[in-house]
């Protein structure tokens, strides 16, 4: 951590250098940076810097490593893993000024964007070519591209199409000895070693992105939206499990529990969800549109099947919007719930959602902490969301201890401890749950490649060996973990 | 017997290894083949070769041996995989299995299929093991853009030269815990470490497959119809030379109602199964189809495949390129070994990339398969330095020599 005139030394430096927007400093300026949307971990960071270029990042990461200090990377801080928390007195670079749509080759189905671009922009300026950008977090709206990669975000539309990683063909990087490179081809084809694959879902640890070639998918001949509503949770999970079985790939199987229902429909966002049932399942059919006639006949009488008490569908695009307006919303409705919300990411085997499920919610009621749950269903990717004020350190103390717990149940079925949100800051001391040493070796391998002076985003992610006395949050400038 | 040849006897036993003999890769000496039942063996062989400077090379069902630079190891110990074949777990509900390297691909088709399912491995290959298949991860006749086998690689066991044994993924269907190594190791060659066993997303087997072919005049004018069939999704497209003139082939798959309607709209004869067999022979150039010429594979984007072609057309001499996918952009063709330093050199120019299938021993004393090093190889020799530092594992095999 540089003291106060090395800091502001540094920053003198930042700002000679050309194509970098703003340097902020300011106590009150620095105060909104000091965590992404994992509000339970923050720290402050020296300074701010908002480059427009890559040649400015690189001229960033050149100035950090004169000045020993470490810089992290932030896209629109809607992580939830604490990716992008800083490391008190760090140099943060946020790179939402470098986010243009460089260029749109509708004939191979590519983009090439920089990474500040949002998510949701790209979509729609490839929507009148008859493409899609298909990874679709909730926070699409505000997500960047390449806070997207850091993470390999995900998103209802995973199951069908897959996270981050299958969309991206190139990258461009900034690496920590400030030189740039590309990872990887733009046309997709392997030359060596895919260390395109290796840094997507890197979280921002071993470079930064400044350009990426990204895949796109044909938007669908046709789509059909169901909702499916149901006495019991366990009838719902059994029906995503038989769905799957009768060999149907939805594009998207969302399970939502009584107790999001209940704060959605008493929100803003309200979206005609019914309210006496105990879980709803929202799920995308697409395709050609014959066969899928046929795959919503089937899928209909699996849900009747599995006991559904009503199946709405989408009559017309408006309808199905709203329907996903009020999944995407569901998240923000629990604000209605508590000042704070603690956003869960696990996944287990399909099979055992339902058990996994249960146990969660009892260990949640025996520590007194409130639990509403939405499920990427299809793919065994749960979120428990926990309402808590972070004002009651009494109550802070349990939202912590059930959250572990919950990571451990996970594993214990036989999952893992993140689909979509990544380790970040929030579970790098899990890690140990389910790797070994021996499986973490050559993580921190990797990043010793990559960033051996540890100065690019450290320690996320991989946890430090289990006998080095430097791995307490504290002596590594990092806020205190669960 | 070496020291090194004893002490792998006292790791596995006498009746699993063996002298090499005559055996050569790439014209290299195999000095002893080795063979584990265990992943634990293969741990327990890395670390013993790795102490005594000994070059492995694994391999699977050993279909693409052939593949991949001359080692530079004087003499290599040939590390046979195919005695993994335990566990071979099929979970048809979770969508997932689980095999040992040395499964064969065509063991683990036969399984899935009995539960209508598929895996995304390369069937092409006779012989073809999942580690194998993985480590090389060779294009198949239906490979595009949107399917490719390491989206679909859940989990890995790897046996690193230092003799430990590492885990990475899981065995759920979606999974973003910590780097991703299971991507690092596919087509990795074996250069970092051994795969012992992998998890894959199994997919549905569609309702209903379609075969269909269109002969037209030239090659040229059969990339230009498939360039139209595109828009209907095909799942595989092929172009193929047929004497003078060429063939159109495509494979729809889906529901029922909805190939007959993509099949309705873009029609062609039905393809005999022997064609298409004889295609993937060809693809997979198993046999060596010209014994004598370079193989090589020519990729670029899908709509490069044209003027890919083309180009091969005016670089190959006598022999024309032997197989198109356009979906995928890339062009198989059987090259005279005087014209590939100017094939590559055009092809690069182009922003293409030029790898070599098939090269006598002596030819590939001269060359490299791979082309010129890309971009980020200084990235992967420091990477390889990480993982493999004393070089153990098919010392220059994979690219730049790595």
């Amino acid at each position: 951590m540089p003291d106060a005139p090395a800091s502001r030394s540094l920053a003198r430096r930042l700002r000679q250098i050309p194509e970098v927007g703003e340097v902020l400093d300011r106590a009150s300026d620095l105060f909104v940076y000091e965590s992404d949307a994992l509000t339970l971990l923050h720290a402050r960071p020296a300074l701010v810097v908002l480059p427009t270029s890559a040649q400015a990042v690189r001229d960033i990461v050149a100035a950090c490593n004169d000045a020993s200090t470490a810089y992290v990377a932030r896209g629109a801080g809607t992580g939830l893993s604490g990716g992008a928390t800083p490391v008190e007195g760090c140099v943060l670079i946020e790179l939402s000024r470098l986010n243009r749509i460089l260029d749109i080759d509708a004939l191979n189905a590519t983009a090439t964007v920089e990474p500040g671009l949002v998510n949701a922009e790209l979509s729609e300026a490839v929507r009148p070519l008859g493409l899609r950008y298909a990874p679709d977090p909730s926070s699409q709206p505000a997500c960047t591209i390449g806070g997207n990669i850091a993470e390999n975000s995900g998103g209802p539309h995973t199951l069908k199409h897959g996270t981050t990683s299958p969309h991206v063909l190139a990258l461009e990087v900034v690496l920590p000895d400030a030189s740039s490179v590309w990872l990887g081809r733009p046309d997709g084809h392997a030359h060596g070693l895919d260390l395109r694959g290796l840094f997507v879902g890197s979280e921002g640890t071993i470079g930064i992105v400044t350009r990426a070639v990204l895949r796109l998918v044909p938007l669908p001949a046709a789509v059909c939206t169901l909702l499916a509503s149901f006495r019991t949770l366990v009838g719902a999970c059994e029906a995503v499990t038989a769905i799957i079985e009768s060999r149907v790939v939805p594009a998207a199987l969302e399970l939502m529990d009584d107790r999001t229902i209940e704060a959605l429909e008493s929100s803003v966002y309200a979206a005609g969800y019914p309210r006496d049932a105990r879980a709803v399942l929202l799920i995308e059919l697409e395709g050609p549109r014959a066969g899928l006639s046929e795959e919503r006949a089937g899928v209909e009488r699996v849900l009747t099947t599995h006991g559904a008490i009503e199946i709405r569908a989408a009559r017309d695009e408006t309808e199905r919007l709203a329907l996903w307006r009020g999944r995407k919303a569901a998240f923000g409705a629990m604000g209605r719930l508590a000042p704070d919300l603690y956003v869960h990411d696990a996944v287990v085997p399909r099979t055992r959602l339902a058990e996994v499920v249960d146990r969660i919610n009892r260990v949640a009621a025996e520590n007194g902490i409130r639990i509403a749950n939405i499920l990427h269903a299809g793919d065994g990717n749960l979120h428990p969301n926990i309402p808590f004020d972070r004002r009651d350190a009494e109550e802070l103390a349990r939202v912590r201890r059930v959250g572990a717990e919950i990571m451990r149940i996970c594993v214990e079925a036989g999952g893992v401890l993140s689909g979509e949100h990544g380790i970040g800051l929030e579970k790098r001391d899990l890690m140990g749950l389910l790797f070994s040493e021996s499986d973490l070796a050559p993580m921190r391998w990797v990043h010793e490649v990559f960033d051996p002076a540890d100065r690019c985003n450290p320690g996320k992610v991989i946890p430090a060996p289990r006998a080095c006395a430097e791995s307490s949050p504290a002596q590594r400038g990092l806020p205190d973990l669960p | 017997m070496t020291v090194a040849e004893a002490r792998f006897e006292s790791i596995l036993g006498a009746q699993a290894c063996r002298l090499g003999g005559d055996e050569r890769i790439d014209g290299v000496p195999v000095s002893q083949v080795l063979r584990p039942e265990s992943e634990e063996q293969v741990a327990a062989c890395l670390a013993e070769a790795d102490l005594a400077g000994v070059a492995l090379i694994p391999s699977g069902g050993g279909s693409k041996l052939g593949w991949g630079n001359r080692s530079r190891a004087p003499r290599l110990v040939r590390l046979d995989l195919s005695g993994l074949r335990e566990p071979l777990e099929l979970e048809a509900a979770e969508g997932i299995v689980t095999a040992a390297a040395g499964v064969p691909v065509a063991s683990l088709a036969e399984r899935a299929a009995g539960s209508g399912q598929r895996t995304l491995l390369c069937a092409l290959h006779e012989n073809a093991t999942v580690g194998g298949t993985i480590a090389s991860d060779p294009p198949g006749l239906d490979l595009s853009p949107g399917w490719r086998l390491r989206n679909d690689l859940l989990g890995l066991r790897v046996a690193y030269p230092d003799g430990s044994l590492g885990g990475c993924g899981g065995r759920v269907v979606k999974n973003v815990t910590g780097f991703d190594l299971v991507r690092l190791h596919c087509g990795a060659f074996g250069t970092l470490g051994v795969i012992t066993r992998a998890t894959l997303r199994l997919r549905p087997l569609p309702e209903e497959t379609r075969r269909l072919v269109r002969r037209v005049a030239d090659a040229e004018a059969g990339l230009i119809v498939a360039a139209a069939l595109q828009r209907l999704e095909p799942r595989s497209l092929l172009v193929a030379p047929v004497g003078d003139a060429a063939e159109v082939l495509w494979e729809f798959e889906g529901h029922a109602v909805d190939v007959t309607a993509c099949a309705a709209e873009f029609e062609g004869e039905e393809v005999a199964a022997p064609r298409w067999q004889q295609l993937a022979r060809e693809a997979a150039d198993e046999p060596s189809m010209t014994p004598d010429g370079l193989r090589v594979r020519v990729m670029g984007r899908p709509s490069d495949t044209l003027r890919i072609w083309r180009l091969l057309s005016s670089s190959s001499g006598a022999a024309a390129p032997r197989l198109g996918l356009p979906l995928a952009g890339i062009v198989f063709a059987d090259l005279a070994e005087d014209r590939l330093a100017d094939l590559s050199a055009r092809a690069r120019k182009e922003g293409w990339l030029t790898v070599v299938e098939r090269a006598s021993p002596d030819q590939k004393r001269e060359l490299d398969v791979f082309g010129s090093p890309p971009a980020d190889f200084a990235l992967m020799a420091a990477l390889k330095r990480r993982f493999d530092p004393r070089g153990t594992l098919s010392p220059g095999r994979f690219v730049g020599g790595l």
